[in-house]
């Protein structure tokens, strides 16, 4: 309880203090415009984003601040942390840069205000809260629950752990809960804001707001903050905009780190969210299109409705702009390209199974695979999407084997590139399946046809994930000194290729039959979805510990079984059919 | 190809020839090779689970350097070669099908000649330090003795050049196997050893053991008495035993639980050997000035006696002497005042002092320990026994004459230095987060030593005389001087096998290029129908 109590003391402290601001800073300054009156006033009325109905904070996003190994945007860091405190992207409507502004601005009011998030009911009970609430305010956690009891263990406990131990599920929504708590006091102290340029004697870290350093440089930049959150806090815009873009102009001072032209895009990739653009657009192709299959074609019957299928289309070619158009706004903000964690990974795949279904369409023309290719690249940004916990959105530095690495870059887009076509595979056969399934009349030639488009995408996806498990090696021969070391993650990328392989020689020894083909075809991507999921997610062990985490084990593997299940269901029916044709 | 086949046939009817060629017909069946296909995709799934599930190790040795392994990678490659053969004369179609599939071949060659004669090991160099041996993850049981001499360079025989010429060494691989799989014990008839026993995780433990003086021994300095005490009671919910031994600082001056525990020789001024100690010692006995209890036993030679002194916490004291014949009977010494109590368990007179090893509590992972070995002399008769573990080295006196085993992981000596002048590393700017590390080494070769250091990092190695250096690890330490851990490799077969990638990959293009063209030509055809 020690240490939360004294914190909030000093929080209490340094309110009182200095009105709105917390920074020591601006007590050194005497700039302390510390009004009697909020102290009265404190839990008295609700905070709302009353201000921003009118405001826009497209400005004071661009602010920069240095978090988490490099230089961002102000915006990026507010969208992270009210992510995290909030566990929702715009809490009750507020922009996030705002919600950060207005917690440094009026910390007394956001003391009764309930924000923090608890998921856990057992947590919840646990530290003596309400269990239907699900959002708490500082003050109750501080005072009224039993939090503090449990801080000291929590913190012992996790040092304490031994390497690949793990605290239980409880305990990390407890930890998380007190992160939450701390997150939100080292904002309002100003201690995790560091907003203000290097020091000389450190040029490598930037200054919090709490900093003494009495260099120019700081101290411009500290007045140039006080005038921003003083312009805030009185609700004037002109005002505000105002200091906004002369602390903007300032920053541009601040040596290679601050890049404005990055920020920009920054700003705009997590503003405009092209991703959530593009599989909303994605989706109206995948539905337009099917619906184009079944509405009768006025005189040209057996074809799709013309005018559905031109709007399915434009809607999936802008789609792929979007998409394409948002993934070289992320490598370009990140310097890199964005192909290093999961999230990054099912991006780059969506886009690739949807460039492969174009690229079969302009040879085979048949209008299926630009549905199938839409809905897949729908389902794998809605994925990336729903999930910020289990796939980091964020931009991360990267550790140093990832680092400026030609062969890589290469090895991982190629391979990456091979889960796409096989993605497309995976959802041709799953409709030739479903052919099989109906049974319908003329259905043996729409089977023959979709096996054949099946087929070739597999030879891309076969070529590709062959040219990336080698190249693999040549990376790891390169950083390394081997070639090959049987490494899970390795030898998963030769299993997922192996059982193409093996598919394809069955199919060329007539092993299988054009069921057998469909039916393998989907089978065998759940040997990908391994290599790409599982060896980081369920097996966690090898050489690409970089890319572990945990979570969705429990979705993917309910996935995993229903397609197995499909497959089975469909193979009976096949049977049972043939049986049929046979005794009769 | 079929003619000849046919022919031959023919010509001669044995029998051999006949499975030959059933074999021949087996060995290029796609039957076969899609078995194989499947066996090595199950296999590989086995062993990603075990790694999983267990560890590294586990997965190497069930799996990856399984004998049965190495059959079906075999049968991968035979089936591939027969196969290309038995399509002989080759035409040009079969082009992409050969390149693909030799493609293979030559892949699984290069990766045999790096198994057979590459090296893969790390060595570890300290800043300002040069090194020269590499270390492999390969275990050994090393012998060095001297037939014609008593004696040996003790602290590294390999190194001492000096009686060289008269000694031998036995190495003995002793591969990794997991806990509670058989071992088969080891001898080495010339010397009348055995390897008897084998702990894949092993904990170490200490023990004190009565000093033989016939037949082969552990060689010790110093042959002191040592005693277990068990204490019970007082802070201590479970009695806890310790031991203590006159023969060392640290162990004879010893924290059990709550109390201190000194042991020394009456009259002998030699046994307290640091100032430190002295001082400890002076300030339990004469100012009273700790809170903590103690236990003093004063070891008297000449009469044969234990005194023991024994002060509690709140300072009560109380006296005791006694004689090794009775730490037996009492059952147990309550000393007045103190609530405290203990008992001798065990007195060795002449104890030397002795690493036992057990079965480690984590069997698993990457906190489990590692191997120790229990070696034994004599054949079947009384003779010593001895426990290495992982990195151990002793020297026994063996028949007179000594001889020094060593249980190490084994060491490959390259015929130029590597010298670490500086190590640096770059973080990611506001965090403790490393960006980049790098080392800089001057090759030590004599005369074409490097004059300027050369820069190894992530994905920058160097290469020298064949061998490549990579940085892969280092140790922090403050102060400095860093360690730097890299990465140590040479492999014969890495040409091989980026020709047989490019074969492979080339191949399998134009296989699905000629596949395009069949499906064209076919298509063009049906339309002209």
């Amino acid at each position: 309880m020690g240490t939360i109590n004294r914190g909030l003391i000093i929080l209490g402290v340094l309110i009182a203090h200095c009105g709105f601001t917390s920074s020591l800073l601006f007590a050194n300054e005497g700039v302390s415009s510390s009004t009697p009156k909020i102290e009265t006033e404190i839990n008295a009325q609700e905070v709302k984003p009353a201000v921003s109905k009118k405001w826009n904070f497209n400005s004071a996003a661009l602010l920069p601040i240095q978090n988490g190994g490099r230089v961002k945007p102000l915006d990026s860091f507010a969208r992270e942390t009210i992510l995290f405190v909030t566990g929702s992207r715009t809490f009750k409507g507020w922009d996030p840069v705002e919600m950060l502004l207005s917690w440094i601005a009026e910390p007394y009011r956001w003391q009764g205000m309930d924000f923090i998030r608890i998921d856990r009911e057992d947590v919840k009970r646990q530290i003596g809260l309400d269990v239907k609430s699900k959002y708490f305010s500082p003050k109750i956690l501080f005072h009224d629950s039993h939090l503090g009891q449990y801080a000291d263990e929590i913190t012992a406990r996790t040092q304490n752990l031994k390497p690949g131990e793990k605290l239980s599920e409880r305990d990390q929504e407890l930890k998380r809960v007190l992160d939450r708590l701390m997150t939100f006091r080292a904002v309002v102290s100003g201690e995790l804001l560091t907003v203000l340029p290097a020091a000389e004697a450190a040029p490598d870290n930037w200054q919090s707001l709490l900093t003494t350093s009495e260099e120019d440089k700081i101290l411009s930049a500290g007045k140039g903050y006080q005038k921003v959150l003083e312009a805030f806090h009185r609700g004037v815009q002109s005002d505000f905009d105002g200091a906004v873009l002369s602390l903007i102009e300032l920053s541009k001072t601040w040596g290679e780190s601050v890049h404005p032209a990055r920020l920009k895009a920054e700003v705009i990739y997590s503003r405009y969210r092209p991703f959530m653009w593009a599989w909303i657009f994605y989706f109206v192709a995948g539905i337009t299109l099917v619906f184009a299959r079944f509405v009768k074609s006025p005189g040209n019957l057996g074809k799709d409705h013309p005018i559905l299928v031109k709007i399915g289309f434009s809607s999936a070619i802008l789609a792929f702009l979007l998409h394409s158009f948002g993934f070289a706004l992320r490598c370009y903000v990140a310097g890199r390209p964005p192909v290093t964690n999961m999230y990054e990974s099912i991006v780059w795949v969506g886009l690739g199974t949807m460039f492969f279904a174009g690229a079969i369409y302009i040879s085979q023309r048949q209008n299926i695979l630009i549905t199938i290719g839409a809905t897949l690249s729908a389902l794998c940004l809605i994925v990336a999407d729903a999930a910020p916990s289990v796939m980091d959105p964020g931009l991360h530095p990267l550790v140093p084997v990832l680092r400026s690495n030609y062969w890589l870059t290469i090895h991982v887009l190629t391979i990456t590139l091979g889960y796409a076509a096989l993605a497309l595979t995976l959802g041709i056969a799953n409709v030739t399946l479903f052919e099989f399934f109906k049974d319908r009349a003329g259905a043996s030639l729409r089977i023959q046809n979709l096996n054949q488009l099946t087929y070739r995408a597999m030879q891309f996806g076969v070529v590709l994930l062959a040219a990336g498990t080698i190249l693999g090696g040549v990376w790891a021969d390169y950083s390394w000194g081997r070639f090959w070391g049987w490494d899970p993650k390795e030898v998963w990328a030769l299993i997922a290729l192996l059982g193409y392989v093996a598919i394809l020689h069955m199919r060329y020894t007539n092993w299988v039959g054009q069921f057998g083909f469909a039916a393998w075809s989907v089978i065998s991507f759940l040997l990908v979805v391994m290599a790409w999921y599982g060896v980081n997610f369920v097996l966690g062990v090898g050489l690409h510990s970089y890319g572990f985490a945990s979570g969705g084990q429990g979705t993917v593997a309910i996935a995993s079984v229903i397609q197995i299940a499909w497959v089975t269901l469909v193979a009976i029916r096949v049977r049972s059919k043939k049986i049929s044709k046979k005794t009769v | 190809m079929k003619t000849s086949e046919d022919g031959s046939e023919k010509s001669s009817d044995s029998i051999w020839s006949k499975i030959g060629h059933r074999l021949f017909i087996f060995l290029s069946t796609m039957q076969l090779g899609n078995i194989v296909l499947v066996l090595l995709t199950l296999a590989l799934i086995v062993a990603t689970v075990l790694e999983s599930r267990f560890d590294t190790p586990t997965a190497q040795f069930w799996v990856y350097r399984a004998f049965w392994f190495y059959i079906v990678l075999g049968l991968l490659g035979i089936n591939i070669f027969v196969v290309a053969i038995s399509r002989f004369p080759w035409k040009k179609h079969h082009t992409p099908f050969l390149l693909a599939h030799s493609g293979i071949l030559v892949l699984l060659f290069g990766s045999w000649l790096t198994f057979q004669f590459g090296l893969d090991g790390s060595m570890r160099i300290k800043e300002g330090e040069v090194s020269d041996v590499v270390e492999v993850n390969e275990p050994k049981l090393i012998i060095y003795y001297n037939p014609s001499s008593n004696t040996l360079g003790q602290d590294s025989p390999a190194e001492n050049k000096g009686n060289k010429s008269a000694e031998k060494i036995i190495q003995i691989p002793i591969p990794w196997r997991p806990p509670g799989f058989s071992f088969r014990p080891i001898q080495i008839p010339e010397l009348g050893l055995t390897v008897d026993q084998y702990i894949s995780r092993a904990d170490s433990q200490f023990e004190f053991i009565e000093a033989d003086t016939d037949g082969t021994e552990v060689k010790a300095e110093k042959k002191l008495p040592a005693f277990e005490i068990e204490i019970s009671g007082g802070l201590m919910p479970m009695a806890q035993k310790f031991w203590v031994w006159l023969g060392s600082s640290q162990t004879r001056f010893v924290q059990a639980g709550p109390a201190k525990l000194f042991f020394f020789e009456s009259g002998f001024k030699e046994s307290v050997e640091t100032e430190d100690n002295k001082l400890e010692l002076g300030k339990y006995k004469d100012t009273k000035a700790s809170t903590q209890g103690m236990f003093v036993f004063e070891w008297n030679r000449a009469k044969n006696t234990l005194d023991i002194w024994a002060r509690s916490s709140r300072g009560e004291e109380s006296k005791l002497e006694l004689n090794p014949s009775q730490f037996e009977s009492s059952k147990s010494i309550a000393v007045s005042g103190w609530k405290t109590e203990f008992k001798i368990t065990r007195w060795i007179e002449n104890a030397v002092p002795n690493t036992i090893y057990v079965p480690a509590r984590v069997e698993y992972g990457p906190m489990a320990p590692s191997s120790a070995i229990h070696l034994i002399s004599g054949k079947g008769g009384k003779g010593s026994e001895i426990w290495l573990g992982l990195g151990d080295r002793a020297t026994l006196s063996f028949n007179g004459k000594d001889i020094v085993i060593g249980y190490q992981p084994m060491r490959v000596k390259l015929p130029f230095g590597i010298q670490l002048d500086k190590f640096e590393i770059e973080r990611y700017e506001g965090t403790m987060n490393p960006k980049e590390y790098r080392s800089f080494v001057k090759v030590k070769d004599g005369e074409n030593s490097s004059k300027e250091s050369l820069p190894i990092s992530m994905n920058e190695p160097l290469t020298y005389g064949g061998v490549t250096f990579y940085q892969s690890s280092y140790e922090e330490a403050e102060p400095r001087p860093v360690v730097s851990i890299f990465s140590v490799n040479k492999d014969p077969g890495r040409k091989w096998k980026y020709v047989g990638s490019i074969m492979l990959v080339l191949g399998i293009i134009l296989l699905f290029a000629a596949k395009l063209k069949k499906n064209r030509v076919k298509k063009v055809g049906s339309v002209n129908k």
